[in-house]
């Protein structure tokens, strides 16, 4: 179309940058708390690199080659006019029209809509030209590319019976080869594609439009709401599961738990089975620092490292008792004492017989009783009664050591069992009471029946707890274990379940901006979809009311809010085929035509089709609006869109295919916009009843847009050729052209600045008088019939040479012509 | 017969929709056809007046006064005329294995023809006609 939406062309790229910043403003102007704003932050993507800046410049098809290739045999091409301006490739079913559009579609795309979808295998088998298998089966398109124009050839050739075994290669006009995704960009080729087949024009309006929707998105440069989308879906998605997981995993846990009989199994359950588990409970536990079960474990742990006493040990103090027991009594015969004493009498006996040497004994008094022999005696008597008294005392003496180092195996009654009243207590206390027995013997007995039974005792109980205890674990510690893991699984679910709630609300925000944004995008190309419907379907009930986008990106669709007289209905059902068609062709124009499209031409296969008179007219009209600035292609079999467009007088090139037998197919101009306005005037010039008033006004006019028609081409041709000059820059040239002479000096010179007087004598003799002539009231009156003959006659003579000069210039191929 | 165009496309539209309560003996196809009929002699008696106000005797091919009108009534009536024409006589001429015209496709044209009569009956207006001389 050529009122391209003034909204939509550059959000795609330029305003995209801002995108992202719009929703950052909109998210600090958002009122929403704080963890929600940080989560969508840092959610939102980067803005995307556009790969505009290495996007290949525009493009426009110069030819279309087929050879070997479906219903086309020996090599044959499909030439177009440069610029823009409607094409009809017009010829009977099966003439090998469609094989073009194909051939087009294939060399570009590599792939080919019809080849998808059912009946598929059927295509794909059927793709060789089955009348030339000696011809190697190649599609071609010839591409003018980018600001200069650059003529590339797109060519894919097979080397195998399979239709993928083909291999395409693009070469540029020098011959060096170039690389495809330098020519065509892949992603606008999807996008915005240029490429109407049969096969989707009907099947275009299915169910969703999913594939439409997610074009659009891309188009209008949504594709980073889509991705910010996406994210928060997948987080709110994430921890779902995370929650999801732990919920599953304290139902396990609580089953396991009631099977346990255990405190902490109590414990735990009554932490788990609130409607929020009590995870600092479950922490507590786990690092033993419940209450309940804190005592009775320390008990146990208690009982089972009790030491009793050391029986070695009071044995061997006991027999040491024991021992010096008996030494000690063997002493007591002749005590320490009255050895001492003894000893202590003798010695003053002896020292007194030294002292009065006298031998007399003073006690009894019997005289000489005191002898030496005595004295030797008395003295071996001291000496042994003192040694007496030594080991006498010595055994003393042990017996206190023994005594009290029994003693001092006395172990008090531990704190922690002092107040209780068990047996071992008791025990204990037996054993504590040796400590008060002083007499050996009874203390050895005592301690020694004592300490054994205390040891006995507590064996006994260190045992049984250390069995407790071990029961107590052994079932504990794998639960441990998982209520270990558990308790990881919770706390990241209760961290899950905070971010959940922010990313809910987060996409609560999301989605009416998504749907605001992109329904302000979209009311352009939704606007050009209602436009275009209207001029198919004019006096139809049906009408088309908004296009929408509805849905989550991926999962899309494009609601039709269509009515019958006024009731809304679904599109689908209430319309006929010619409708839908129509309806196809109102979403595929815009997204086609969309400025950001870099591609400058449409290839629509037989739109034609049933659609009735009115229909066809608003299609010649919808597609001369098209091809104002753009090439568009239009292959049909039906000659209405031919009449149409002659009734209308919509200026088109038709082209017309014929195929004769073995596939050899033609390519023929039947008629172009020169042609039109030679055949319009001359048939006028040939009425005996047309009045010269009306010849000399109507006359020099017709034959005037018969020369500029060609001017226009040629000047097109010349421009892209020659001076290598983009669509872009034609286009505007081409604008600026007011003056006939103007058209021709930009025709034949490229300059409509110069004056192209002496061209035109060179290649037609007396043309520049007749271009004054056009001029009403400078020519000649046009009286009779053979005058306005002849003013036809030299407009054509001045229009084919017009056109020659530069088909010859450029050393065309024109293979078609 | 000095029955103008618009009184013409006033017995179309009635043959057309015929008003609520008259009992009609014509199918559906053949009033709209015979419509057709009546829309095609308003529209050439129309172009028979305009062109009695630009030359004395113009010529009678009928495609031929509408490629001359484009420069005197201007491109888009004289291509709306052609097209309003070529539809209309399309419809009126029966042929054997062809479908008659539906109401609703002369009911569309009948709406066209009316535009036009106006467009016509304002015309001929010389700034709208061709494009001034520009050699």
């Amino acid at each position: 179309m050529t009122n391209q939406p003034s909204g939509a062309p550059d959000s795609s790229s330029a305003t995209s940058g801002s995108l992202r910043n719009h929703l950052l403003e909109r998210l600090e102007r958002s009122g929403l708390a704080p963890e929600v704003r940080t989560l969508l932050r840092e959610l939102l993507p980067n803005e995307r690199t556009q790969s505009s800046g290495k996007r290949a410049g525009p493009v426009q098809l110069r030819s279309i080659t087929a050879a070997g290739w479906r219903g086309v045999g020996p090599r044959t091409t499909l030439e177009l006019p440069p610029g823009p301006g409607l094409v009809v490739v017009a010829g009977p079913n099966g003439s090998g029209k469609s094989s073009f559009a194909e051939a087009a579609e294939t060399a570009l795309t590599g792939v080919n809509s019809r080849w998808k979808g059912r009946r598929a295998r059927d295509w794909q088998a059927g793709w060789r030209n089955l009348h030339s298998p000696d011809v190697t089966p190649e599609v071609c398109v010839e591409l003018s590319v980018g600001e200069r124009g650059e003529r590339v050839s797109v060519r894919r050739t097979w080397y195998g019976t399979n239709v993928d075994e083909a291999r395409t290669r693009v070469q540029a006009e020098d011959g060096s080869e170039r690389k495809l995704e330098e020519v065509i960009d892949a992603e606008a080729l999807e996008l915005t594609r240029p490429f109407l087949p049969y096969s989707e024009l009907g099947a275009m309006i299915n169910g969703t439009l999913g594939g439409l929707h997610d074009a659009f998105f891309k188009l209008l440069g949504l594709e980073l709401l889509a991705e910010f989308d996406a994210r928060v879906k997948t987080v709110v998605s994430e921890c779902d599961q995370a929650v999801k997981e732990s919920d599953a995993l304290t139902a396990e846990l609580l089953e396991e738990l009631a099977t346990l009989d255990d405190s902490r199994a109590r414990e735990a359950t009554a932490a788990l089975s609130g409607a929020k588990p009590d995870l600092a409970r479950v922490r507590a536990l786990l690092e033993n620092r419940t209450p309940a079960a804190q005592g009775e474990l320390a008990r146990l742990r208690q009982y089972a490292s009790l030491a009793g006493p050391d029986l070695k040990e009071v044995e061997g103090a006991v027999a040491r008792l024991r021992e010096a027991a008996a030494d000690a009594e063997e002493a007591r015969h002749g005590s320490a004492e009255d050895a001492r004493r003894l000893a202590r009498l003798l010695e003053a006996a002896l020292d007194h017989r030294r002292l009065s040497r006298s031998t007399d004994c003073p006690v009894c008094g019997a005289e000489n009783r005191l002898d030496r022999a005595w004295a030797e005696q008395a003295r071996a008597e001291v000496e042994r009664l003192q040694m007496e008294a030594v080991e006498a005392e010595a055994a003393r003496k042990a017996v206190t050591t023994s005594v009290r180092a029994v003693h001092d195996l006395v172990q008090p009654v531990p704190v922690w069992l002092r107040g209780e009243t068990s047996a071992l207590a008791s025990v204990w206390q037996d054993w504590v009471v040796c400590r008060d027995i002083t007499h050996p013997r009874e203390l050895a007995d005592r301690a020694e029946r004592a300490a054994a039974r205390l040891d006995d005792a507590c064996r006994q109980m260190r045992e049984e707890a250390g069995r407790r205890l071990a029961e107590h674990d052994g079932a504990w510690q794998p639960m441990a274990v998982r209520l270990a893991e558990w308790l990881r699984v919770a706390e990241a679910a209760e961290a899950a379940r905070d971010r959940r709630a922010h990313a809910r609300k987060a996409r609560a925000w999301l989605r009416p901006i998504i749907d605001e944004l992109r329904d302000e995008r979209l009311r352009p190309f939704a606007e050009q979809s209602q436009e275009v419907w209207q001029k198919l379907c004019e006096h139809s009930s049906v009408t088309l009311g908004s296009v929408t986008l509805a849905g989550t990106p991926g999962r899309g669709r494009v609601e039709l809010d269509v009515s019958v007289d006024d009731m809304s209905a679904p599109a689908y059902s209430v319309m006929s085929q010619g409708e839908l068609h129509s309806l196809a062709l109102s979403l595929f124009l815009p997204r086609a035509t969309h400025a950001a499209s870099p591609f400058g031409f449409l290839v629509i296969d037989d739109p034609v089709q049933s659609m009735d008179p009115e229909k066809v007219e608003g299609l010649a009209r919808v597609l001369d609006a098209c091809a104002r600035d753009r090439q568009v292609v239009v292959f049909t079999h039906d000659t209405r869109l031919q009449q149409a467009i002659a009734h209308l007088g919509i200026k088109a090139t038709v082209l017309r295919v014929s195929r004769q037998t073995n596939s050899v197919v033609r390519v023929e101009t039947f008629t172009d916009p020169v042609k039109q306005a030679l055949v319009e005037a001359r048939d006028i010039s040939c009425d005996p009843n047309l009045p010269q008033e009306v010849a000399d006004h109507v006359l020099p006019a017709m034959c005037r847009v018969a020369v500029e028609a060609a001017c226009l081409e040629t000047a097109r041709r010349r421009l892209r050729d020659e001076q290598g000059l983009g669509l872009k820059d034609i286009e505007e040239r081409i604008a600026s052209l007011e003056r006939t002479k103007q058209y021709v000096s930009l025709a034949l010179l490229g300059d409509d600045r110069l004056s192209a007087r002496d061209a035109v004598e060179r290649i037609s003799p007396g043309g520049w008088a007749l271009i004054d002539a056009f001029n009403s009231g400078a020519h000649e009156p046009l009286s009779t019939v053979d005058a306005r003959k002849d003013l036809v006659a030299r407009t054509k003579i001045l229009a084919t040479a017009i056109r020659r000069s530069a088909v010859r210039g450029a050393g065309s191929r024109g293979g078609a012509r | 017969m000095t029955v103008s165009p618009e009184a013409l496309v006033t017995a179309a539209g009635r043959l057309l929709r015929p008003p609520a309560g008259s009992v009609h003996t014509l199918a559906p196809g053949l009033r709209a056809r015979a419509s057709a009929i009546l829309l095609r002699m308003a529209l050439d008696q129309a172009l028979d007046d305009y062109w009695r106000r630009i030359t004395r005797s113009m010529t009678r091919i009928g495609k031929h006064r509408m490629l001359c009108l484009e420069w005197y009534a201007g491109s888009d009536t004289a291509r709306r005329c052609r097209t309003t024409w070529a539809a209309l006589s399309a419809a009126c001429h029966y042929r054997t294995y062809e479908l008659p015209p539906t109401p609703a496709e002369v009911g569309a044209r009948l709406l066209e023809v009316t535009a036009l009569l106006a467009a016509l009956r304002a015309a001929p207006d010389t700034t709208s006609a061709a494009r001034s001389a520009k050699p």
